[in-house]
């Protein structure tokens, strides 16, 4: 089953961040919705064509860590899920 | 570009420290002006704005330090906050703090800077951090880039400063408008059209550009502030317009535009020498915050914390207290002297102060040990790391992974202060879990909670003591958890919420300095804030327990029991050749007072030597009285030592007595028997009520009150356990213990929190609030587990245990959720979307 999830993570695909493995770059597209995390997100440098790496869930899974450019900063799934991308790589970790 | 009015003809500058969150500005404030700005390495630290001033030969330069910002367009507090001050104080220069290490995202907000059309100066700060990422920046080729003065500085060891002190100046003399400008592609018609409107409209304040206006508020939407309604309809048909035509809304185009060429400067500036590698933080991460391991380590960080500060840290005032101890005999030798049964008032009142003021003052060592800790987790970074390990589980009960901070200040597990538990909730960005935080950070236990614990394990639990005290420092955590589930869903339902978006911040190695001077500080605030409330409210609690006094009658049946034990003190020594030293009556009650403080002075002294010294100092003061209070070989001596010491007694039996008398006579003791038709239920007598009101102005006043309401007396041995137990008036059960135990780790904040409370909601409603709403609950709950309890006939054990599951039980259900998850793509679906996509 596990697996099986694994090879849905097609490179191109439109995805959310939060479907995101460890591991895993992807391209920003948009961010959906209106309001101050949108703008948090822009203005910390998830804005479109940007590349990002999910670097690491934290102990409960939520929130998340990612790397945009030089710095790393860590985000709720709930805003995560806003972030539409496409999948650059494969992640390696599961 | 044009030249501005050169701000040297005033001799005074205003320059604005801005950027990006944790870039250093305050660090570089510090350096500029000497202040001792707090400086913390997590961002969003300063959340107002500070100002100070330096001089630079005849020029006077005043420093605002801001609030870390992303952008001007934003709708946090902290952003509004730099905003406003930039357009509105117009500040003659803006030094602008990029962090190097990570230009690409600093820049967009220099670039925003520049259209304000003030003198900047950007200060290229962390050098060394750059360095050891292997980034080697060019700071001519990003002036030359951007057309304004760059100075690279590492604020943390005051390298650069004087560059950019000669930098203020130069630009202060011949200040320039920047000149460069985003290029905002197929925007630029639709801004020229909206700062052509605002130009010609004469009420907007002439100071900043009309493009700047312009762009602001086709960036922020409906939300702008910064035009005023005319206008702003103006910009919404604008900017409609715009996203008509263009298909992409302005306020992404605007931020990509700045973006993009933040990413092109930095790239044209920037030689990366080891690009690709893993950056030494990110190395430490994957240990530090490895799934498994990231409990671990967080846990041997508490426990570090609690051994250091909580356990060493009592260790420590051990050999504090002496020196508190040696305070109050001094205070008590200076103060008029004592009489026989009744003492001066000031003496009385004097003694009061001293000893509220050393209960708090013994608890120094912890906190500079404690708040020392603290600084060093904020200073490393591991506390954003703590945010980022525990946000999940705090999430769910209303809170925020910024509350950690507060909580532990308040001492999660067992020992810490609500007071600067609620001053550190400032830094928490979501008004919902602020206030959800405010409230349930005094159910935390406090150092002060600690005694009353202690005193009534030992009286009824001395066997499952450990069991206990495990159920008491979690119990509070529990019930915290529910409170704030509760709060979040009724009364603070309405209140913002800010989303989670935080910069993870690199690691550093804390300076000695920096960790010292944070330490002092705090534990300074402390003092200061505590001090003032509890010196006046001791007064207070004092009135209420020394008036309305006792009556005449009563007066007179105490005084003639001290003539009939001194009448029996003569009797004793009538004949002995010592007598004429204590025969007139003044002689006779310093006589007293010489042996109740050299017996504490005794008590005080630490050693052998200390204690030779003390007799030989009472031999050479007091003579004629040493007889009466030195052990002695010779025969008279030992008859006078020992009625000396019965007469002592017994006045120390009756002062105790008329205590006791005037306390059940009091105001609060009144009040203690008036509520005890309420409190019955759950086991609280009147003794029990004085206790719990008289610790509202300071938690450990409650074993004190009950020493005093137990017949305490200094020099008797039996401990306060003992004399409870014996106590035939009192009938305690442990099922009382439990319900008091209860009762005080819901009891609401001391008088000084409730006073940080006010300051950190800005409302006396919600101060209020923070008293009532633990003072129904906590009775609630004390009386529903007395009176099952005492139904059912189980014991303390048990009900403190049924309890406590039924808490974990809640705490569970009401934790437990659905954790969102990556969404599962099920292979049907899957197919599907592949079918329509081939
Ligand atoms: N390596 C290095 N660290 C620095 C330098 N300047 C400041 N720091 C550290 O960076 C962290 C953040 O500094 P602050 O001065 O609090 O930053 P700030 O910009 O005021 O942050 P906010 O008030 O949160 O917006 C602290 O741990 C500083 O010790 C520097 O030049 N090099
Ligand atoms: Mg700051």
């Amino acid at each position: 089953m596990q697996w099986l999830d694994r090879e849905s993570a097609v490179v191109g695909r439109t995805t959310s961040l939060n479907d995101l493995y460890p591991g895993e770059m992807c391209r920003v597209m948009e961010i959906t919705g209106e309001g101050p995390v949108r703008r948090r997100l822009l203005d910390m440098g998830v804005v479109p064509h940007q590349t990002i790496t999910v670097v690491r869930d934290a102990p409960l899974r939520d929130p998340i860590e990612i790397q945009v450019g030089e710095t790393f900063m860590m985000l709720r799934r709930r805003e995560a899920e806003r972030v539409v991308v496409t999948r650059l790589t494969k992640g390696s970790a599961s | 570009m044009s030249t501005l009015k050169p701000a040297l003809s005033r001799h005074h500058v205003l320059v604005a420290l801005s950027g990006q969150q944790n870039s250093g500005k305050s660090t570089i404030f510090n350096a500029l002006t000497g202040a001792r700005q707090h400086i913390a390495n997590y961002p969003g630290v300063t959340v107002e704005k500070k100002s100070g001033r330096y001089g630079d030969s005849g020029l006077s330069v005043e420093v605002v330090d801001l609030p870390g910002a992303y952008s001007l367009t934003s709708f946090s507090l902290e952003e509004r906050v730099a905003r406003d001050f930039l357009t509105q104080e117009r500040p003659d220069v803006i030094v602008n703090v990029v962090d190097a290490a990570t230009l690409a995202r600093g820049l967009p907000l220099t670039l925003q800077l520049l259209e304000l059309g003030v003198p900047i100066i950007v200060a290229l700060n962390m050098m060394d951090a750059a360095k050891r990422r292997g980034l080697t920046i060019d700071p001519l080729e990003l002036e030359k880039r951007l057309g304004v003065p760059v100075i690279p500085t590492i604020g943390r060891r005051g390298i650069g400063i004087a560059d950019l002190r000669a930098a203020i100046r130069r630009v202060a003399e011949a200040p320039t408008r920047p000149h460069m400008l985003v290029d905002y592609t197929v925007l630029e018609p639709f801004l020229h059209e909206l700062s052509t409107s605002i130009e010609a409209q004469t009420s907007h304040s002439s100071s900043v550009p009309p493009r700047w206006l312009a762009g602001i508020a086709l960036d922020s939407g409906n939300q702008n502030r910064a035009v005023d309604a005319s206008l702003s309809q103006r910009a919404n048909d604008i900017r409609q317009k715009f996203e008509r035509e263009n298909g992409i809304s302005a306020a992404d185009h605007i931020i990509s535009c700045r973006s993009h060429l933040a990413k092109d400067i930095t790239a044209a500036v920037t030689v990366s020498t080891h690009a690709g590698s893993v950056p030494l933080s990110e190395r430490i991460d994957r240990l530090v915050l490895h799934r498994f391991a990231a409990p671990f380590f967080l846990l041997a960080t508490i426990w570090t914390v609690y051994e250091l500060a909580i356990v060493q840290g009592y260790e420590l005032t051990k050999v504090t207290w002496p020196i508190l101890a040696s305070f109050r005999n001094w205070a008590a030798d200076i103060l008029p002297s004592a009489g026989f049964l009744w003492d001066p008032q000031i003496r009385e009142i004097g003694l009061w102060m001293v000893d509220s003021v050393n209960t708090l003052l013994n608890y120094v060592p912890i906190f500079l040990i404690l708040f020392a800790l603290i600084a060093i987790l904020e200073d490393s970074g591991y506390m954003a790391r703590i945010a980022f390990i525990l946000d999940r589980a705090l999430c769910r009960f209303g809170l925020h992974g910024q509350s950690t901070l507060p909580l532990i200040l308040a001492g999660v597990f067992a020992g810490g202060c609500a007071v600067p538990g609620v001053m550190a909730t400032r830094a928490i960005p979501d008004t919902r879990a602020r206030f959800a935080t405010i409230l349930i950070v005094p159910f935390m236990n406090c150092l002060a909670k600690i005694p009353l614990y202690t005193l009534l394990i030992g009286m009824f639990f001395t066997e499952s003591k450990g069991l206990i005290l495990f159920y008491l420092s979690t119990i509070t955590v529990i019930a915290a958890l529910l409170v704030s589930k509760l709060l979040t869903v009724t009364l603070l339902r309405g209140m913002d919420v800010a989303p989670f978006v935080m910069e993870l911040p690199r690691y550093h190695l804390p300076t000695v300095r920096g960790v010292a001077v944070r330490a002092i500080e705090r534990t300074w605030i402390y003092i200061k804030k505590v001090g003032t409330v509890v010196v006046a409210v001791a007064v207070v609690i004092y009135a209420l327990l020394q008036y309305p006094g006792l009556s005449n009658e009563r007066l007179t049946h105490f005084q003639a029991k001290g003539e009939d034990a001194i009448a029996a003190f003569a009797e004793t020594i009538h004949g002995n050749r010592f007598t004429p030293a204590v025969s007139e009556r003044s002689q006779l009650i310093t006589a007293l007072n010489v042996l109740t403080s050299y017996k504490s002075a005794k008590l005080n002294a630490g050693s052998r030597e200390a204690s030779k010294a003390i007799d030989a100092e009472l031999a050479l003061k007091h003579p004629d009285l040493t007889p009466f209070i030195l052990r002695s070989k010779d025969a008279e001596s030992r008859t006078a030592a020992s009625a000396l010491k019965a007469l002592s007694d017994s006045r120390n039996d009756i002062r105790r007595e008329m205590k006791n008398e005037r306390l059940i006579n009091s105001f609060l003791g009144r009040i203690g028997h008036a509520l005890e038709p309420v409190t019955q239920f759950a086991g609280f007598d009147w003794r029990i009520n004085v206790a719990l009101l008289s610790s509202f102005a300071a938690r450990e006043s409650s074993v004190a009150t009950l020493g005093v309401l137990f017949n305490q007396d200094d020099n008797e041995a039996a401990r306060l356990e003992d004399r409870i137990s014996s106590d035939a008036i009192a009938n305690y059960t442990a099922v009382t213990a439990v319900a008091v135990m209860l009762f005080f780790a819901l009891y609401p904040p001391c008088l000084a929190t409730t006073i940080m409370v006010r300051v950190q909601t800005g409302s006396y409603a919600w101060m209020m609030f923070s008293i009532l709403f633990p003072t129904f609950l906590g009775l609630f709950v004390a009386s529903t587990v007395y009176t099952l309890s005492t139904v059912t006939g189980i014991d303390g054990l048990t009900a403190f245990t049924v309890t406590y599951l039924i808490g974990v039980v809640a705490l569970f259900l009401v934790g437990i959720g659905i954790p969102r998850r990556r969404a599962i793509i099920n292979p049907p679906s899957q197919a599907q979307t592949l079918e329509r996509e081939g």
